[in-house]
């Protein structure tokens, strides 16, 4: 009898919620900015090559942040992941409000990791387009050790956020065809301020 | 001396399981006020005959405990592992495996417990080392809060009573200081150890913040996403925190139609 109870759950297990990964539009790095409506830029992966895996960069627009993601899955006709992504761009834009909106959304998503990096950027969309897979991330933690560069996940940048309204970033910008970093910058008060020397918040 | 150390795992993993899925964002303060009002509300109790009013009563409480422990695994379920799941599958799956260990009583419920306590003190050392390097002093700046006093504590008083005394009354083990000492300990260690890695802020952001300190693991770039597998010392501890209520009631039952429990 235990056999064949046995038998009859094992006929419960299935892959009926399974996704293929053709089908989804696996995010690398997302770049925000606000000018009237709030702009996204996503990086997702096309293919993965061993080398130099193919990116491709989806700009959409939309007067609140949860319209952008939906966007972006009717853009590229794919289950958006969200889970994978390693980097948020920041632009000087946003402001206090934008940042409330933008927290909050990434904290009731589950998807969200909150655990990628966070820097600001002047010229998001030149950046994305032209930056290879992990550049900037790797630009990041090598440049570290320089202490020159401040190393911050989202979740640091909320927490900030939100217990002094302050918070500081590096900056990186596309500059004679390359990324490289600007300066480090503290927002604070809808304010962005050049900071001298690195203060990690 | 094996009775001993069964009843210190099972009112260990027990508490736990309770403080996580409904006392985590209580605060310190309530935490100790409320393990005092249960120590005195236990001294009473275990004073009291047991009649079938009694029984009665604490069937009651198991019924409702039941429910909403059920209810509360399957909302962390579905919050941080099976998120496409329907949770309509993963309660029935629970409370269909509660039912069938308790349904093989006590003494198979105990040598369950003792076997997957290996893997669950594996897991619990594991991730401690894992998470113990992102501990910070300066998290714990915002720690007044945790210092206010509402009637949460009496909450918290009413279901470590009904621990303690469903352990009492399944084992027949009076129970010490020690033991309460014991849980309370595993309380704020918990509690101190989250907020020194998350701080106050954060840690009352997220509704899971001891799943979301285990994402924060990340060693030599291969060791991360290691959430997945070290959450399952808390589902073992869910899974026999339902078993051990569904036992209780089966129990309480048995005995209110005075039958013989197996």
């Amino acid at each position: 009898m235990k056999k064949i109870f046995l038998l009859i759950i094992l006929l419960f297990t299935g892959c009926t919620k399974y996704s293929d990964l053709n089908d989804l539009a696996i995010i690398k790095s997302i770049g925000i900015s606000r000018n009237n409506e709030y702009t996204l830029y996503a990086e997702i992966i096309e293919e993965i090559d061993n080398n130099d895996p193919k990116m491709q960069v989806i700009k959409t627009k939309a007067k609140d942040i949860s319209t952008l993601f939906k966007n972006i899955k009717l853009q590229v006709n794919k289950e958006i992941f969200l889970s994978h992504i390693d980097l948020i761009l920041l632009d000087f834009s946003l402001k206090n409000d934008d940042y409330n909106e933008i927290i909050h959304y990434f904290l009731s998503n589950k998807e969200f990791r909150n655990d990628f990096l966070c820097i600001f950027s002047s010229n998001i969309e030149e950046v994305l387009n032209n930056s290879k897979y992990d550049e900037i991330e790797e630009l990041i933690i090598t440049n570290q050790e320089s202490k020159n560069v401040i190393n911050i996940s989202f979740e640091e940048v909320i927490k900030n956020f939100l217990d002094k309204h302050a918070f500081s970033l590096s900056s990186v910008i596309y500059k004679n065809n390359t990324i490289t970093f600007d300066d480090n910058y503290t927002f604070h008060d809808n304010q962005i301020e050049r900071i001298d020397d690195v203060e990690k918040n | 001396m094996l009775k001993k150390i069964e009843i210190y795992l099972l009112s260990f993993i027990l508490n736990e399981a309770i403080y996580l899925l409904f006392f985590l964002k209580t605060n310190i303060s309530n935490l100790l006020l409320g393990t005092i009002i249960s120590l005195i509300f236990i001294f009473v109790l275990s004073k009291i005959k047991i009649t079938k009013v009694y029984e009665i009563i604490l069937l009651i409480l198991a019924l409702a405990m039941a429910i909403i422990t059920l209810s509360q695994i399957t909302n962390f379920i579905t919050y941080n592992l099976l998120k496409n799941y329907s949770s309509v599958w993963i309660y029935l799956s629970f409370l269909i495996l509660s039912i069938y260990l308790a349904y093989l009583g006590y003494h198979t419920f105990i040598k369950s417990l003792e076997l997957a306590s290996y893997f669950y003190l594996f897991l619990k050392i594991v991730t401690f080392f894992l998470i113990i390097f992102y501990f910070k002093i300066s998290n714990f700046n915002n720690i007044t809060n945790e210092l206010h006093v509402n009637q949460s504590f009496l909450i918290f008083a009413v279901f470590n009573t009904f621990i303690f005394l469903a352990i009492k009354y399944l084992t027949n083990y009076s129970l010490n200081k020690k033991i309460y000492s014991f849980s309370l300990v595993n309380f704020l260690s918990i509690k101190i150890l989250i907020i020194g890695i998350m701080g106050t802020t954060l840690f009352h952001l997220y509704e899971y913040p001891y799943v979301n300190i285990l994402k924060r693991i990340k060693y030599l770039d291969f060791i991360e996403r290691m959430e997945g597998i070290l959450s399952f010392q808390y589902l073992i501890s869910f899974f026999f925190l339902s078993s051990f209520i569904i036992l209780l009631i089966k129990t309480l039952i048995q005995r209110i139609l005075k039958r013989k429990p197996s």
